[in-house]
């Protein structure tokens, strides 16, 4: 047993204790509120900590590699460029022979 | 009233333990969300700063986060998270002691504020006695000023035990304390606090 034990009283009044707590949550009403968003301060914290391993963010590079980052988004614009340039050709084409036949059509013949 | 009445009836699911332990974000956040209010407030009681409680409450859970394998469901969750939440504010608090930063001005010097503005608000026909309407602001700050002058130790008592109403036994879980000592802890804190008040409006009335 503490030393803090022998200090115990035998019994605590009741109706004394309450009046005791009626006193302090008046005194403490105001309800305290924080003024930032907890959840995302914890979800920041964690992440910078954790190096990104937890609440890692869509576009976080922390999870992978950089140079795998970059080896993805250069094989992706080569994919939109050859996608686009097969898309593009017949029209270029058609368009060629559009504009080119009637100039060889009337073009003199020097002869 | 206190929102607390032991813990919430999911919190303790051991299924839900288990994805915490997982470390499921979901589940995680969740949690936050829970005990947010909670944590908040009884770090803002016993630091009284707003800035230093909202830190403090984002490292409970940052903690709680860290060490969740730690935790033993021969305990709630929630009194688990409570005791943390009390450690890392008697560490604050001895922290800005050594900085010699008065942790308790804020709220008294809010609340001193709050009365001033509720006492300009108030008209004479909404209190048949003025008089006694400021007594009652002047007791409450008092009483206030008095629970920030206690020691941590009977502070983090009073604040468990008469205004978030746990009982003995969570005290003790929260505390690290026998229910002997925690009822006599709390019995010294409210035997310091009504001699400081009773001090402190005698001081008023003389």
């Amino acid at each position: 047993m503490s030393a803090e034990e022998h200090d115990a009283p035998e019994s605590e009044d009741l109706q004394s204790e309450t009046a005791f707590q009626r006193l302090l949550q008046d005194a403490m009403a105001e309800e305290p509120k924080p003024r930032l968003d907890l959840l995302r301060g914890v979800q920041h914290r964690i992440r910078e900590r954790s190096r990104g391993r937890f609440y890692a963010d869509r576009w976080s590079l922390k999870r992978v590699s950089p140079v795998l980052t970059y080896l993805v988004t250069a094989l992706l614009m080569l994919a939109i460029l050859g996608i686009s340039y097969f898309l593009l050709r017949p029209m270029l084409e058609a368009q060629g022979k559009h504009t080119a036949s009637p100039i060889g059509s009337s073009a003199p013949t020097h002869k | 009233m206190s929102e607390y009445s032991g813990v919430d009836p999911s919190d303790d699911d051991p299924r839900f333990i288990q994805r915490l332990r997982r470390r499921d974000e979901h589940a995680f956040n969740e949690l936050v969300r829970m005990y947010e209010v909670r944590v908040y407030r009884l770090v803002y009681r016993m630091l009284g700063r707003q800035e230093e409680a909202e830190d403090v409450a984002q490292e409970v859970f940052v903690q709680v986060f860290r060490g969740i394998e730690q935790f033993r469901a021969d305990s709630k969750l929630g009194t688990w998270i409570y005791r943390i939440a009390s450690n890392l504010s008697k560490n604050r608090l001895k922290y800005l002691a050594r900085r010699r930063s008065n942790s308790q001005d804020e709220l008294t010097e809010e609340g001193a504020d709050n009365e001033s503005s509720h006492a300009q608000g108030l008209t004479l026909g909404e209190s048949a006695r003025p008089d006694q309407l400021v007594e009652g602001y002047q007791v409450e700050a008092i009483v206030r000023r008095a629970i920030f002058e206690l020691e941590p130790d009977f502070r983090e008592a009073i604040i468990l035990r008469d205004l978030e109403c746990l009982s003995y036994d969570e005290i003790g879980a929260i505390t690290g304390l026998t229910e002997g000592t925690v009822k006599s802890r709390i019995f010294r804190a409210r035997a310091l606090l009504k001699e400081r008040v009773e001090q402190a409006l005698g001081d008023k009335i003389r």
